[in-house]
């Protein structure tokens, strides 16, 4: 089967792994330079000429009817954690002027950010209503922030700014 | 008044540069923490080729090629964890070329009624200039870009607008808030170009939304 000939035979969810494929993508592609979002017609032609019609449309849940509508959203700071919940300050993403104070239950917290739970973490919480698929669902989001490791010249130079900063304070 | 409108809106951030598609995998987020390990497990990878990159987890969608990195993601809880996984992942591929940034908002509209729908594309252009030529015409995309921004800022922004079919009465508002990088090494100047302006495109967003429809003013004919 030539490469440029490849039929998809996979399901939804299955990864599809392939070698080089020599392209025809790059013409495409040359045609485009720009940030906007619009490029879906340009991608949907690469898969054009490169794959016959792989059936991975139907698995794109961001082409479904899959969004969050009106949510009410806030960032929160961890100010104490007991041993069936956390306090935390909450500012409000609409009005930034309002802070106010909430607790939580460990429930709130997926399994995988547990580790994040430390005084200070930062977390967004949501609360709003969610369109899957047509069905409108009340849903709480609560979500740790993540960053990546901080690196050593990150550090070195946040180190030698807080010193900088330290140095240059006037006291009385 | 927007918000009887907006169905919801959609976030995409889209990096213009030179990309390995293959290093960015699920279980590649996860060793580097920036998503949880469950996320990982449970993501729907469509499509790992050396060209191009297709996968999604719940709240994010990804797809990269040589030269693109594109993340989206039309759930307005996750905004800022997109925002936070793209810095991260930049951070750690500190060394990769960059040339140009989008943060890009696309707001999905339904005009409720057709006299609504009519009237909002009769005000942004003049049909009339189009009879008898045409039979009833109608506007079905609409563009309008600035050449350089007013913030001083290297860059543009451009703003679509196109009928949506797939919604009853359906209005897509598609701006594309686009920066030139001049250091093309990426980590100082996308990610504190990212950091810099990310609060303050989505209130542009909003503003541009807020202000097309006080001036349109569909809904008062």
């Amino acid at each position: 089967m030539s490469k440029d000939n490849l039929t998809l035979p996979v399901k939804n969810t299955d990864a599809i792994i392939l070698g080089t494929l020599p392209s025809k993508l790059e013409v495409v592609r040359g045609q485009n330079n720009a940030s906007d979002a619009s490029l879906a017609a340009v991608q949907d032609k690469e898969r054009d000429i490169s794959f016959i019609t792989p059936n991975i449309e139907a698995a794109d849940v961001h082409r479904s009817r899959s969004y969050f509508k009106k949510p009410q959203n806030w960032i929160g700071f961890v100010t104490q954690i007991s041993s069936d919940g956390f306090s935390a300050r909450l500012n409000d993403k609409t009005n930034s002027s309002t802070s106010e104070e909430a607790e939580f239950d460990l429930e709130d917290v997926s399994n995988g950010d547990s580790k994040l739970l430390k005084i200070g973490a930062v977390f967004y919480w949501s609360v709003g209503y969610a369109n899957q698929n047509g069905q409108i669902i009340k849903q709480s989001i609560l979500r740790f922030k993540r960053d990546a490791n901080m690196s050593d010249t990150e550090f070195d130079f946040l180190a030698d700014r807080a010193s900088e900063l330290n140095n240059n304070i006037l006291w009385d | 008044m927007v918000d009887k409108f907006l169905e919801f809106q959609t976030i995409n951030i889209a990096v213009v540069g030179d990309f390995n598609p293959t290093i960015f995998q699920p279980f590649w987020l996860s060793s580097k923490n920036l998503i949880r390990e469950d996320e990982a497990k449970s993501a729907n990878v469509e499509l790992i080729h050396n060209d191009i990159v297709r996968f999604n987890l719940d709240w994010v969608s990804f797809e990269i090629t040589r030269n693109r990195f594109d993340v989206r993601c039309t759930k307005e809880p996750y905004f800022d964890p997109v925002k936070d996984l793209t810095v991260g992942i930049f951070k750690i591929l500190h060394e990769t070329p960059i040339r140009t940034l989008g943060i890009n908002h696309i707001f999905e509209l339904a005009l409720q009624n057709e006299k609504y729908f009519y009237n909002f594309g009769k005000n942004l252009a003049i049909l009339d200039l189009w009879e008898p030529s045409l039979n009833k015409p109608k506007l079905n995309y609409f563009e309008v870009i600035e050449n350089e921004r007013g913030d001083g800022k290297k860059g543009s922004r451009r703003v679509r607008l196109r009928s949506a079919p797939e919604r009853t009465f359906g209005v897509t508002l598609d701006i594309n808030n686009h920066f030139n990088i001049d250091n093309k090494i990426s980590e100082e100047s996308l990610v504190n170009l990212i950091g810099s302006n990310w609060q303050g495109s989505l209130e542009s967003g909003h503003t541009i939304l807020a202000n097309l429809f006080e001036k349109n003013k569909f809904y008062n004919e």
